[in-house]
């Protein structure tokens, strides 16, 4: 009879104590993309969670209108950082009179448990897209030079040495047939 | 052709006799250490998680008060807690947001479809949020109202 008793009271314990939804997080700090002109940019916003659950993400903003992202995700369990990967796209014709610093927001939207109230969890993230004006400009010969020879060093050992080879067979060339014009 | 036969003879015997040499001088054991250098980089993060909330059984006209813990499991960032709701309903009556009201120290504010700015979510802080409901004088009878709650985290 005692561990009847005992029975029900753990189960009516554990009716009361209220479950935690298991918790939904973010990296901190604003997500910024830099974009040239008539260019796209990527960045990412890492998000996480408990359990594996899938996740509803949507923008708001003015910055909504030059970015692409995926609109639903799965989370692996275990904060497994998810990072949900966010394009922006400046057109050409972008008036940069609109402004540089283009701002919006970003959500990630996790459904609650069904019942008599269900609790949604929402992350928040603003995001900032700085757009920059891309500059064209013509080097000076002497850093053209410099350029050209960097390029040059920067070339791995694969392609260095057949070039070697074929100057040296190039130069034997020449000399052979110098010598032999003298005959 | 003796001496050579002499010398090859004695470079033989020496290569026969070094293993035993060797194996008979006493070794000295020194033992193998190495010296790791582990690093992580901890990322700033800030969840957001809460408990269940459930009013029970209630009659038209009565108010209920119930507390759901709003907390960061494991962030380690400060966040700022907003919060909504939609309208109570079982799919044929409803009744407004508004009948549900929110707290955490001072005066109970309405729910809304917008998003109201609860405070601050200390990441080591739990916060209380407390959830009052009064269901509406004449409000019909019903089993099956359900309301959604949303809260949301920014950092």
């Amino acid at each position: 009879m005692n561990k009847i008793k005992i029975f029900i009271t753990i189960l009516i314990c554990l009716a009361v104590i209220p479950s935690l939804v298991s918790a939904f997080g973010q990296i901190a700090g604003p997500v910024v993309i830099h974009v040239p002109l008539g260019g796209s940019n990527q960045s990412s916003w890492g998000i996480f969670n408990g359990e594996s659950i899938t996740v509803n993400i949507s923008a708001e903003g003015d910055a909504m209108k030059y970015i692409f992202y995926p609109e639903v995700i799965t989370l692996e369990p275990n904060n497994k950082i998810y990072w949900v990967n966010i394009t922006a796209k400046i057109p050409s014709g972008y008036n940069l009179t609109q402004g540089t610093n283009i701002t919006g927001v970003i959500y990630a939207l996790a459904g609650g448990k069904p019942g008599q109230v269900q609790i949604n969890l929402q992350l928040k993230k603003n995001i900032f897209i700085l757009v920059e004006q891309e500059q064209v400009t013509t080097l000076p010969i002497e850093q053209e030079i410099r350029k050209f020879m960097t390029g040059l060093s920067a070339l791995e050992p694969v392609y260095v040495i057949p070039v070697a080879v074929l100057g040296i067979i190039i130069l034997f060339g020449i000399f052979y047939f110098t010598k032999m014009k003298r005959r | 052709m003796k001496k050579i036969l002499a010398s090859s003879a004695g470079i033989i015997l020496l290569l026969a006799l070094a293993p035993v040499v060797i194996a008979q001088t006493p070794t000295t054991t020194v033992p193998l250490q190495k010296q790791i250098t582990a690093e992580v980089d901890v990322l700033g993060t800030c969840d957001v998680g809460a408990t269940d909330v459930d009013f029970g059984t209630m009659t038209p006209g009565s108010t209920s008060t119930q507390p759901t813990t709003v907390s960061q499991e494991n962030g380690n960032t400060d966040g700022s807690l907003s919060i909504k709701g939609a309208d109570w309903t079982d799919g044929t009556h409803s009744f407004g947001v508004g009948s549900t009201a929110w707290y955490t120290t001072g005066l109970p504010i309405a729910l809304s479809t917008s998003f109201a700015s609860v405070g601050t979510l200390a990441y080591a802080t739990p916060l209380s949020v407390n959830l009052q409901l009064t269901v509406p004088p004449h409000q019909a009878a019903s089993t099956g109202y359900t309301q959604t709650i949303t809260f949301e985290v920014t950092c």
